[in-house]
C-alpha cells in the first residue's frame, strides 16, 4: 500500500456558512496502480490531487503515506516527504521560461543536494530516455505544447518518484499529442511507478486501471 | 547551486530588461551622489587635521564691546602671543599671521604678476606649529630675519620654472626678498592658504611701536599648548592680560577668547580669519539629500520587485512543487538582488573613476583621496552592493518566499487600499522629489531677485584696475586720470580705495551725534576721489558731494543714510557741519549719501563713510563705452605698461565682481538643481517601470469594465487617480519640509522676496504633468486595448 485516505474532509468558511471542498473522502492506492479521478468542474478533483500531493493540507481525517502519518507531520517533514516520493505534472506545463529545457530538468535535483555531477548524469539520462537530446538548450517557449508537456514529465521522474500526481495532462494539447503522453504514461505505468491523473475526458480515463468519480467533494 | 542561481539571475534580469535597467540606474545614481557627497563631507570634516599638533592648537579671537555696538574679531593685537608665550605655563609657543592686504606686484627677471590673497607674514615658529611639507630650506630658520620668503611649490614654478629656487631673489613691491624654502603645494583641506609666506620681521621693521600696541589687532594668533588637556584652562591665562582689564577711561572693552583649532572650519565668521567657512548643518542637509537620492534608489528597487509578484508568483509556485523551501526562495531571490546591486556598484565606481575630475572642477580644489587605497576600503567595497541588496531586496524576498506552493494570483497587498507598501513608497519618494523641486524653484527665484535688485548704483561697464596700494600713484593720480581719460572709449576715470563687492575697512569714528554728544563707533570707510559719487551714480540726498579742492583743506566726510541714522539724526540735513574725528583727521560732515548696496545683498546697507585720500587709492575705475570694449581695454593696457611696466595690469569687471558674491550661493543653488534632476530621473523612471507591471496587472479588471461598458475616458482617468494620491500625498508632507528648510536658507539674505502659494502650486503642477506623462502612454494603450485579448483563458 502506497497511500491511505482515511475520512478525509476540507472545507472554506463562506459567507458564515461552510463549504465542502471534500467530504468524507476514503481512499486507499497501491504501488502499481492507475487511477484516474474524474468529474464535473469543482467537484474536487484538484483538490483532492493537492492534498494526495500535500501541497494543500485537509481539516479534518486521516492521511498516511508510505506508513507515515501525514496529518502528523510538521511542514517542513511533509515537503521533504513529497520532495522525495511524488512528482507532479501539471495541465499548462508550469516550465520555468527563463530556463532551459536542460535547466528545467535539473531544477528538482538543485533542491535536493545532489552531486553536479550526478545531477548531469541523470538530466542526460532523462533526455535521452525522452529523445529530446537535441532540445536541450532551447527554452519552453521554443518547443510545441506536446514537447513542453514532455518535458514537465520528465522533470516529474527525474528523481525517480513512486508517485506521479497529474492535473489533466493533456488539457491543453491537440488529440495526437494528448494521444502520445497518455501512452507515454501507459507506458510508465507498466515499468512500475503509480500515476494518479485527473481527466474529463473518458477517453483518457480508460487507460487508467481504476475511476474514481467525484461530485461535490464526494466520491460516488 | 550557486553557479545556476546567479546565471538564473542574469537570465531574469536580461529578460525583464526594462525594470533591471530602471533598478540598475537608478542604484548606480544613488551611489555616485552618495559618494560624491561623503567624498565632500570627509574634505569638509578633514579641514586642518593632517598637522600633528591640531589637537594642541588653539587660536585667540579678540571681542570688543563699545556702545556702538559689539565685534567679534577673528584677530589679535600684536603683543598677545608673545606676552601669552612667557606669561601663561600652558603656552608653549606662538605663531602669528598677517595676511598682506590687496594686490602686489611680484616680480621676477620680466615676469610680473599681481598677487592677492595668497601672501602670508609668519613667525618663524610657523612650521613648528604647523605641517606643511618643506621640500628645501630649513624650516626652524626660513622665516627668521627681514626680507626672506618661504614659496609654495606652485609659486616657484611660476616665477622660476623649477622647484630649486633656494636662495633666489623676487622683487615683491619693489623691495628684493630672498627665498628661504619651497613648501608642497598646500593641501585643499587647511584653512591656512598661501603661496607666499614673508618672515614676520619684515612686518614689523618699519612699525617698531607695534609691539606695544594693544588695540590694534592686525593678527591672526595661534598658541602651541603643552597638551590637549591644557585647553581647559587657556581661557583663564586670556582672561589675565592686563592691558585687556576693564579700564576707566575708555568705554570700549576687549576680551580674548581662545577656539580650538579642530572646530575652526566650522565655527562663526569672525572678521579677519582666515580661511573659507562651512555651516556644519550644510553638511547634514547635504548628507541627508544623498541618503535620500539612495532611499529613493531602493525604494525603485522595491517597488519594482515586488512588483513582479503577480507575475513571477506562479514561478515560485511551480519551484515549490518541485521541493523548494522557503529558503531556497529567499537565497534565489536574494541572489538575484545581489547581482543587480553588484553591477550597480561596479558601473558607480566606473563612473566615479571617469568623472572624478569633474567633480574636482566642480568643487573648485583637488581632492585628497589616498584614504580610498586604505585596505579597509577594498574590504568595505564589496559590502556595498551587500548592503544595498539588504536593504532593497530583503523586503521582496520574504514576500516572495511567502507565496504558497498553490498558486493563487491575489498576493502582496491590495490594491484598493491607498496606504499599502507600495504606494507608500510612491508617497515618499514624491515627497523627496517635491521638497528638491520646491526648494530649487525658490532659490532660483531668490538668486533672480538678488540679480535684478537695483543696487541704488550704476555698476554697468565699469572696468577697475587694480594697482594695490602705492602712494606715488596716488599723489600724481590728478594728471594720470586725465592721461587716462583720454584713451578713445574711455568715457569716465575715478580713483578709490575699494571698489563695490569688497568690503571696506571698519574704522573708528567719532562723531557728534545728535544730542551733541562726541559718540563713537565703526563705520566702512571707502577712501575715493571727488567724481566717485557721480561715476557711480551714487544719489545725494543732503549737502554737497566732493569738490576738486576738498583735498588740498580740511578733510570732509560724506556719510550714508544708515550712518546718518546710527548717530541718532532723522533728518541727514540736520548731520551737516557735525564734526568727526577719524583715523586721527579731524574735519566736518559735509553731506550725505542715498543708501546703496555696495555688499551683496546678504547683508543690510552697512553703515560707510567716503573721504577723499589719494595716498591710500588703490584702484581705478573706468567707466566704458559699450563699443569696442576690446580695443579699449589693449590700449588701456598698453597705457598702462609704458607708464608703470612693473605694476600689473589686473583688472576685472565691477558686474562680474560683485556677482562673484554670490558664487558660494550659485554654487548651492547648483547643487540642488543637480539633486533635483536626479531625483526626478529616479522617481518617473521607476514610476514608468512600476506603470508597466500595474497595468499588466490591471488589464484583466479594465478588458472586464469595458466589456461591461465603460467609456475610455473615464477608464483613463480611473488609472491616472490610482497614481496621483500617492503623488498627492507625498507633496502634502513635502510643503512643510519644504517650507521650513527653504525658510532657513532665505534667513541668509537680509533683502529677500515673500513666500507665497505660487512657489508650492508651480512644482506641484510641474510634478503632476511629469507623472502623467509617465504613466500616460501605458495606460492610454491599456485603455484602449481590445478586451478579448485580456480575457481568454489560459
Amino acid at each position: 500500500m502506497l497511500l491511505q485516505l482515511n475520512n478525509i474532509f476540507k472545507w472554506v468558511n463562506a459567507g458564515g456558512q461552510r463549504l465542502f471542498l471534500l467530504k468524507d473522502v476514503n481512499l486507499e492506492v497501491n504501488e502499481g496502480e492507475f487511477i484516474s479521478v474524474m468529474g464535473p468542474s469543482g467537484s474536487g478533483k484538484s483538490t483532492l490531487l493537492n492534498v494526495i500531493g500535500m501541497l494543500d493540507g485537509f481539516d479534518e481525517g486521516e492521511y498516511h503515506f508510505l506508513d507515515e502519518s501525514v496529518h502528523n507531520l510538521k511542514e517542513k517533514h511533509r515537503a521533504n516527504l513529497y520532495k522525495e516520493y511524488i512528482g507532479f505534472v501539471f495541465q499548462s506545463y508550469h516550465l520555468l521560461d527563463e530556463l532551459t529545457v536542460q535547466e528545467n530538468l535539473e531544477m528538482p535535483l538543485l533542491y535536493k543536494k545532489y552531486r553536479g555531477s550526478e545531477r548531469k548524469a541523470k538530466v542526460a539520462d532523462m533526455l535521452d530516455r525522452f529523445n529530446i537530446v537535441g532540445k536541450k538548450d532551447l527554452f519552453p517557449s521554443q518547443l510545441s505544447g506536446g514537447q513542453q508537456q514532455l518535458v514537465g514529465i520528465a522533470r516529474a521522474l527525474i528523481s525517480n518518484p513512486k508517485l506521479i500526481l497529474a492535473d489533466e495532462p493533456t488539457g491543453n494539447l491537440n488529440s495526437k499529442q494528448g494521444e502520445e503522453i497518455m501512452d507515454l504514461f501507459k507506458q510508465l505505468n507498466e515499468e512500475g511507478v503509480t500515476i494518479i491523473q485527473v481527466t474529463h475526458s473518458e477517453k483518457n480515463a480508460e487507460y487508467g486501471s481504476r475511476i474514481i468519480n467525484l461530485l461535490d467533494g464526494r466520491m460516488v | 547551486m550557486w553557479r545556476n542561481e546567479i546565471k538564473l539571475a542574469q537570465r531574469k534580469l536580461w529578460h525583464k530588461k526594462r525594470s533591471s535597467l530602471t533598478k540598475l540606474f537608478s542604484l548606480i545614481l544613488g551611489t555616485v551622489c552618495l559618494f560624491y557627497i561623503s567624498i565632500y563631507i570627509h574634505q569638509e570634516l578633514s579641514f586642518d587635521t593632517f598637522h600633528k599638533n591640531t589637537s594642541k592648537i588653539v587660536k585667540v579671537n579678540t571681542a570688543i564691546k563699545s556702545p556702538t555696538g559689539d565685534l567679534a574679531l577673528g584677530l589679535t593685537a600684536i603683543p598677545v602671543g608673545p606676552y601669552l608665550k612667557s606669561n601663561a605655563p600652558q603656552v608653549q609657543d606662538f605663531v602669528r599671521i598677517n595676511k598682506a592686504f590687496g594686490n602686489h606686484a611680484i616680480k621676477q627677471g620680466n615676469k610680473v604678476f599681481s598677487e592677492s590673497e595668497n601672501i602670508y607674514y609668519a613667525d618663524p615658529s610657523f612650521f613648528k606649529l604647523f605641517d606643511f611639507n618643506v621640500l628645501t630650506g630649513n624650516k626652524e630658520s626660513a622665516l627668521e630675519g627681514p626680507n626672506n620668503m618661504v614659496l609654495t611649490r606652485r609659486a616657484a614654478m611660476r616665477y622660476f620654472g623649477t622647484v630649486d629656487a633656494l636662495n633666489k631673489v623676487l622683487i615683491f613691491d619693489g623691495e628684493p626678498y630672498t627665498i628661504t624654502g619651497i613648501v608642497e603645494n598646500l593641501p585643499s583641506n587647511s584653512h591656512l592658504q598661501f603661496d607666499f609666506l614673508i618672515s614676520m620681521e619684515t612686518f614689523l621693521k618699519d612699525r617698531s611701536d607695534a609691539n606695544d600696541n594693544w588695540g590694534w589687532f592686525p593678527m591672526n594668533t595661534y598658541l602651541l599648548l603643552n597638551d590637549a588637556a591644557a585647553m581647559a584652562h587657556i581661557g583663564e591665562a586670556l582672561k589675565k592680560v592686563p592691558e585687556y582689564q576693564e579700564r576707566a577711561d575708555t568705554e570700549d572693552q576687549y576680551f580674548l577668547s581662545a577656539e580650538p583649532m579642530k572646530g575652526l572650519h566650522f565655527s562663526e565668521v569672525k572678521l579677519g580669519e582666515l580661511g573659507p567657512k562651512e555651516k556644519r548643518s550644510n553638511l547634514y542637509i547635504l548628507f541627508g539629500i544623498g541618503l535620500m537620492i539612495l532611499l529613493l534608489a531602493i525604494s525603485n528597487f522595491i517597488n519594482l520587485t515586488t512588483a513582479q509578484v503577480s507575475v513571477q508568483g506562479k514561478d515560485v509556485s511551480i519551484k515549490k512543487t518541485l521541493g523548494a523551501s522557503k529558503k531556497d526562495v529567499f537565497r534565489q531571490f536574494f541572489i538575484e538582488s545581489t547581482v543587480l546591486t553588484a553591477l550597480a556598484t561596479f558601473i558607480a565606481m566606473a563612473i566615479i573613476v571617469l568623472s572624478f575630475s569633474y567633480f574636482e572642477d566642480f568643487v573648485g580644489y583637488s581632492v585628497d583621496i589616498s584614504f580610498l587605497s586604505h585596505p579597509l576600503v577594498f574590504i568595505a567595497l564589496p559590502l556595498i552592493p551587500i548592503v544595498l541588496s539588504l536593504m532593497g531586496g530583503i523586503y521582496p524576498a520574504i514576500m516572495f518566499a511567502r507565496i504558497p506552493s498553490i498558486y493563487a494570483p491575489v498576493l502582496g497587498s491590495k490594491p484598493s487600499s491607498p496606504f499599502n507598501m507600495r504606494n507608500s513608497l510612491l508617497a515618499f519618494q514624491f515627497s523627496i522629489t517635491s521638497i528638491l523641486i520646491i526648494c530649487s524653484v525658490i532659490i532660483y527665484h531668490q538668486l533672480d531677485f538678488v540679480r535684478s535688485q537695483d543696487l541704488g548704483m550704476d555698476t554697468k561697464q565699469k572696468l577697475v584696475l587694480d594697482y594695490g596700494s602705492n602712494a606715488e600713484i596716488g599723489n600724481s593720480y590728478e594728471a594720470l586720470k586725465e592721461m587716462l581719460g583720454e584713451i578713445p572709449g574711455v568715457e569716465s576715470v575715478t580713483f578709490s580705495s575699494h571698489v563695490p563687492g569688497q568690503i571696506p575697512n571698519g574704522v573708528y569714528t567719532q562723531i557728534t551725534d545728535v544730542n551733541g554728544k562726541r559718540s563713537s563707533g565703526e563705520i566702512n570707510l571707502n577712501l575715493v576721489d571727488y567724481d566717485f559719487i557721480q561715476d557711480y551714480g551714487l544719489q545725494m540726498i543732503a549737502g554737497r558731494g566732493f569738490r576738486r579742492e576738498d583735498a588740498a583743506q580740511d578733510p570732509v566726510l560724506i556719510l550714508n543714510e544708515a550712518a546718518v541714522h546710527a548717530f541718532g539724526y532723522d533728518d541727514p540735513e540736520d548731520i551737516l557741519g557735525a564734526s568727526f574725528e577719524q583715523w586721527g583727521g579731524n574735519g566736518r560732515v559735509v553731506g550725505v549719501i542715498k543708501d546703496f548696496n555696495y555688499l551683496s545683498l546678504h547683508e543690510d546697507v552697512g553703515l560707510l563713510s567716503l573721504k577723499i585720500w589719494p595716498e591710500q587709492f588703490m584702484k581705478i575705475t573706468f567707466e566704458i563705452a559699450e563699443a569696442n570694449i576690446g580695443t579699449t581695454l589693449n590700449s588701456l593696457e598698453t597705457k598702462w605698461a609704458s607708464l608703470y611696466p612693473d605694476i600689473p595690469f589686473n583688472h576685472y569687471f565691477v558686474d562680474d565682481n560683485f556677482r562673484a558674491q554670490y558664487e558660494k550661493d550659485e554654487q548651492f543653488s547648483m547643487i540642488i538643481n543637480v539633486f533635483t534632476i536626479i531625483s526626478l530621473c529616479i522617481g518617473i523612471l521607476g514610476l514608468v517601470a512600476y506603470a508597466n507591471f500595474w497595468c499588466e496587472r490591471r488589464r484583466k479588471e479594465m478588458s472586464i469594465r469595458k466589456v461591461l461598458g465603460a467609456n475610455i475616458s473615464r477608464l483613463i482617468w480611473n488609472l491616472y487617480q490610482g497614481f496621483s494620491l500617492p503623488v498627492l500625498f507625498g507633496f502634502f508632507l513635502a510643503v512643510p519640509v519644504s517650507y521650513y528648510f527653504a525658510n532657513q536658507w532665505l534667513q541668509g539674505f537680509a533683502y529677500k522676496f515673500e513666500l507665497n502659494w505660487h512657489f508650492f502650486v508651480v512644482p506641484f503642477i510641474i510634478l503632476l504633468l511629469f507623472v502623467w506623462m509617465a504613466v500616460g502612454m501605458q495606460t492610454i494603450r491599456l485603455a484602449i486595448s481590445n478586451p478579448v485579448d485580456a480575457l481568454k483563458e489560459e
